[in-house]
C-alpha cells in the first residue's frame, strides 16, 4: 500500500505538466442554470477530501476557452490543489454552470464523465444497464445512506473496499494516506472555508443569484458500484448535493428573519399612524367644514341690500324730484327686492330663504337700518 | 416544513391587509383631498375679488370716478386685463360683477349769518341737505351657497351681504363726482 502510494504520488507529479483537458460540458449538453456558488468544503470528511484531488490536473491556464464553454477552473489546472483553490474551483459560475462539473471537481474525475449506469456497474458506455435502487437524497433514508458514507470517510476507511482492478491511474480517494496531500497552509484554509462559504451563499441569496430549485435526484446503486472512478464520483456527488441543500434551507432563513423584521416595522408604524390619527385628527385628514351662512348673518345682509337700494331711491328723487315708479327706472336693481310707494314715501321689502319679509320703511327706518347705515359711511374721506 | 425559500417575498396574506390598509387610507384621505378642491376654489374667488376692488380704487384714485357698471362676467373697460387669462371676471365655478352704486348722504348746510337788518328768523334749526356720492360693489354670481358664505366670512369685517345666488363686497370710498351730474 505504501509503494502504491508513493507511485501514485510520483505520477501525480508528472502529470502536473500534462496537458490540460477542458471541463467545458460538451456541446449540446443541457446544462440546469446554477447561478449560486455552491461549494462543498472540505469540513465534513476532514483533509481527506482534499486528497481526492484530480493527480492529473492540467496546470494552469492550459485550458482552452473554446466553443464548448468557459475555460477551465484554475484550481484543477494546478498540479498540487489546495483546498481554497478548490472550493473557488467549485463554483458553478466558474465551472460553467454544469451540476457534473461540480461533481467532477470535487472526485477529481474529467468533465466528461461516462454515463452513470455504465460507469457504476462498469460497463462499457452505450449499455442499457437498468438502475436496480435509485435513492432520492432528499429522501431521509438516502440521507442517511449518505450520511453514512461521511461518517465512514471521516473515520479513515473508504466506503468501497479498494478495486482489485490493476488500472491504477483512475485516481481514488486514498483515505489512509497519512501523508498529508495539502500543504498546512491549504489545511488552515479548509477550516475557514465553511464560514467563507456561508457568507458567500449569504450574499448570494441576497442578491437572488442562488438557485432554489432542486438539484436533480442522483441514482445511486450502491450495490454495482465496483470502480473507483464510480465510488468517487459517487461520493463527491452525494457530498455536493447535500452542500447544496444545507445552503438552500440555511440562508433563505436569515432572508426570512429579515423580511420579517421589516414586516413588524411597517406594522408598528401603521399602528402608531392609526392611533394618531384616531385620537387627534390632523387638519389634513379631517378638513374643515364649509362656512354655513347663519340667519343672522343672512337678514343682516338683506338689510344692507335694502339699505342700498333705498339709497338709489333717495338718489333718485335728488336728482328728479319725485320718487321713481318702480325699480326698472333706477340704474341698478337688486333682484328678489319688492318696492312699494304710498305718496311721498316707499317701501322696500325683502324676504330670507324661510320667506320672513323684512321691511325698510323710508319715513321711519327701523333701528337695525340706522345701524347699517354706518357702514356705508366712508372709511376715510375724499377730496 | 414549508422550504423557507418561499418565505422570502410576501405572502398573499401580507398582500391582502396591504390593500386593506391603501384602501382605508384613501377613504379617510378622499374627503379632505376634495376638500382641497373647494378650498383652492375659494381662494380664487377671494383674490379675484381682491383683484377687482384693488383696481377699483386705483381708477378711483386716477379719474375721480368708479368704473361704469357691467354686468355679471363682463369687466368694466378700467377693469379689464386683471389676470393672465384675459378676464378674471368669469370663472367655471362663478362670475364677478362691478356695481356702481348711488348714496345719498344728508349733510348739515352751514346757513350764513344773518344780516344786522334782516329780520331775525322765527325759529333756528339744522338745515340738511342731500349730497350724493357713490359706492363700489364687487359681486360673485354662484350657485354654491358654500362659496358665498366662505366670502362672507373671508370679508367678516367689510359690508357684505348675500341675495339669493348673488354676493357682493360694498366698496366705501367718496366719489369727487356728484351723481347727478354724472
Amino acid at each position: 500500500v505504501a509503494r502504491k502510494k508513493k507511485k501514485r504520488k510520483h505520477r501525480s507529479q508528472q502529470q502536473a505538466t500534462a496537458p490540460a483537458v477542458s471541463s467545458a460540458p460538451a456541446t449540446g449538453d443541457v446544462v440546469p442554470s446554477r447561478p449560486a456558488p455552491v461549494s462543498v468544503d472540505a469540513a465534513p470528511v476532514g483533509e481527506s477530501t482534499a486528497a481526492a484531488a484530480p493527480p492529473d490536473a492540467p496546470p494552469e491556464g492550459s485550458a482552452e476557452p473554446g466553443a464548448n464553454g468557459p475555460p477551465r477552473p484554475t484550481a484543477l489546472d494546478e498540479a498540487a490543489p489546495a483546498i481554497e483553490d478548490l472550493d473557488a474551483d467549485l463554483d458553478l459560475d466558474d465551472v460553467g454552470g454544469s451540476y457534473d462539473s461540480l461533481v467532477a471537481a470535487v472526485a477529481g474525475l474529467e468533465d466528461d464523465p461516462p454515463p452513470r449506469p455504465s460507469a457504476r456497474n462498469g460497463r462499457p458506455p452505450g449499455t442499457e444497464v437498468e438502475v436496480e435502487e435509485v435513492h432520492d437524497l432528499d429522501d431521509e433514508d438516502t440521507a442517511a445512506t449518505v450520511d453514512r458514507l461521511i461518517a465512514q470517510v471521516g473515520r479513515g476507511r473508504p466506503a468501497v473496499p479498494p478495486s482489485k482492478d490493476p488500472e491504477e491511474d483512475i485516481p481514488v480517494i486514498d483515505l489512509d494516506d497519512d501523508v498529508p496531500a495539502v500543504p498546512a497552509r491549504a489545511a488552515s484554509a479548509a477550516a475557514a472555508q465553511p464560514t467563507a462559504d456561508m457568507e458567500r451563499l449569504a450574499r448570494a441569496a441576497a442578491a437572488g443569484a442562488l438557485d432554489d430549485r432542486d438539484p436533480p435526484p442522483i441514482p445511486l446503486d450502491l450495490g454495482n458500484v465496483s470502480t473507483p472512478e464510480a465510488r468517487a464520483r459517487l461520493l463527491a456527488e452525494a457530498l455536493a448535493h447535500a452542500e447544496h441543500k444545507e445552503a438552500r434551507y440555511r440562508v433563505p432563513l436569515a432572508d426570512a428573519r429579515r423580511v420579517g423584521r421589516l414586516k413588524s416595522a411597517a406594522a408598528s408604524v401603521l399602528i402608531v399612524a392609526a392611533g394618531v390619527v384616531a385620537l387627534a385628527p390632523p387638519a389634513w385628514v379631517q378638513p374643515q367644514p364649509p362656512a354655513v351662512l347663519s340667519e343672522g348673518a343672512r337678514a343682516r345682509g338683506i338689510r344692507l341690500a335694502l339699505l342700498l337700494q333705498a339709497h338709489q331711491v333717495e338718489a333718485y328723487r335728488v336728482r328728479t324730484q319725485q320718487l321713481p315708479v318702480s325699480l326698472d327706472d333706477l340704474p341698478v336693481k337688486l333682484d328678489g327686492v319688492r318696492y312699494a310707494r304710498s305718496g311721498r314715501s316707499y317701501q322696500l321689502v325683502g324676504f330670507t330663504p324661510d320667506g320672513e319679509a323684512i321691511v325698510y320703511d323710508a319715513a321711519d327706518p327701523s333701528p337695525p337700518f340706522r345701524v347699517l347705515e354706518g357702514a356705508l359711511t366712508p372709511l376715510h374721506g375724499g377730496p | 416544513v414549508s422550504n423557507p425559500a418561499d418565505r422570502r417575498g410576501a405572502t398573499f396574506a401580507d398582500l391582502v391587509v396591504f390593500l386593506a390598509t391603501l384602501s382605508l387610507a384613501a377613504a379617510l384621505l378622499y374627503p379632505a383631498w376634495s376638500a382641497r378642491g373647494f378650498r383652492e376654489q375659494v381662494a380664487t374667488a377671494v383674490a379675484d375679488v381682491e383683484a377687482v376692488s384693488t383696481a377699483a380704487r386705483r381708477a378711483l384714485q386716477q379719474s375721480g370716478q368708479w368704473p361704469e357698471a357691467a354686468p355679471p362676467g363682463v369687466a368694466p373697460p378700467e377693469l379689464a386685463g386683471l389676470s393672465g387669462e384675459g378676464s378674471a371676471f368669469s370663472r367655471i365655478d362663478y362670475r364677478v360683477g362691478w356695481t356702481s352704486w348711488n348714496v345719498v348722504d344728508s349733510v348739515e348746510v352751514v346757513q350764513p349769518p344773518p344780516a344786522p337788518e334782516d329780520t331775525p328768523p322765527e325759529t333756528f334749526g339744522r338745515v340738511m341737505a342731500p349730497v350724493p356720492r357713490s359706492v363700489g360693489g364687487v359681486s360673485i354670481h354662484s350657485g354654491d351657497p358654500a362659496l358665498l358664505a366662505e366670502l362672507t366670512e373671508h370679508f367678516a369685517g367689510e359690508p357684505t351681504f348675500v341675495l339669493d345666488s348673488m354676493w357682493m363686497l360694498v366698496l366705501t370710498e367718496r366719489s369727487t363726482t356728484p351723481v347727478g351730474e354724472r
